[in-house]
């Protein structure tokens, strides 16, 4: 690994730490802990532009960096949600990339539902029965979030296609 | 462009599954008359929320106060006396129709009014479930706390 790469990994990692740790103190629907996932965008780049190892390094130091950054002391249990749900949407992004059969809107979307379907199988080992009731309307809303951050990165990709970004160093 | 024809029907799919399996989900939801409130999954109390009577879980140690308490992250105190029956999954301290009990961060505080419960006041990092507010329908779940409260029918027993 060059310098250079290595040094834009950690930059986008600290950026996308720093747009989840912000986006944490924003309630997009009041009472429900939803999250539209902006710190997506700098995955869905950094697997479209190096690959999935790199994707899966970052996003792994993304989550620890910010369970560590966040208020009070290391919680478990936010923890343990963002992780399933990070390694979920992981794998099903890197067999979606790797089949290249859908865009990137697409793949986005898929991710980003297996996320939801990460988070809820984690939830659902500490806590049974609300976990149901919070599903249908999980699931339904990551839908159009993982569409917006697709179309997001889409946009930086196409707009950044000749500049530092595209050179594989 | 033949990516792009995938993305929609895909995506055109997806919505209309999950939009679906909402929208029949929430027609066939009721709100409960029974609020459970749950740390770690066990039921601690229950509050009927047609009366706002309320009935702690067996051999629980519950104590009414005479005034209201003054609410610190460790502890209730009373009278600067700081209270310590109340541990995570254990006791419940009663103020008209508040309810103190521990989470696994500090406090929390539950009301019942007008036949609706929320969380009056929690320790958080973000403070999720007390800014979701009343509620006789939607679960609330206080994540870092493994607090939540659940809604039933009076029909569907729960051992407690």
């Amino acid at each position: 690994m060059s310098v250079k790469k290595l040094t834009l990994l950690a930059i986008l990692t600290g950026v996308a730490s720093i747009i989840n740790i912000l986006e944490s103190y924003v309630q997009i629907i009041p009472g429900i802990p939803f999250k539209i996932g902006f710190s997506n965008i700098v995955t869905l780049i950094i697997i479209y532009k190096y690959g999935a190892k790199e994707a899966v390094i970052t996003v792994l130091l993304r989550i620890v960096v910010t369970a560590l950054y966040s208020p009070g002391t290391f919680n478990y249990a936010t923890f343990s949600l963002s992780f399933s749900g990070a390694v979920f949407s992981l794998i099903v992004l890197s067999i979606l990339v790797k089949l290249d059969f859908f865009g990137i809107t697409a793949n986005s979307t898929l991710s980003s539902l297996f996320h939801v379907i990460g988070q809820l199988v984690a939830a659902s080992f500490l806590f049974t029965d609300v976990v149901a009731y919070y599903a249908p309307l999980m699931l339904f809303i990551s839908i159009p979030a993982g569409i917006f951050t697709g179309i997001l990165a889409n946009r930086f990709l196409d707009r950044t296609k000749d500049i530092f970004i595209d050179k594989k160093f | 462009m033949k990516k792009k024809k995938n993305d929609r029907i895909l995506i055109g799919i997806l919505l209309i599954v999950f939009g679906g399996y909402l929208l029949a989900t929430s027609i066939l939801d009721k709100t409960g008359d029974i609020a459970y409130v749950k740390v770690r999954n066990t039921v601690l109390f229950s509050v009927d929320l047609r009366d706002g009577s309320f009935t702690p879980r067996k051999n629980e140690q519950v104590i009414m106060l005479e005034e209201l308490p003054r609410v610190e992250k460790d502890g209730i105190y009373v009278n600067d006396i700081k209270l310590d029956t109340l541990e995570i999954n254990k006791g419940i301290a009663v103020y008209e129709n508040q309810y103190y009990i521990m989470g696994h961060l500090g406090i929390v505080v539950i009301e019942y009014k007008d036949s609706k419960v929320r969380v009056k006041e929690e320790f958080s990092p973000y403070n999720i479930c007390s800014r979701q507010g009343f509620s006789d329908k939607n679960p609330i779940i206080c994540l870092p706390n493994y607090v939540t409260i659940e809604f039933n029918q009076s029909e569907t027993d729960v051992i407690i």
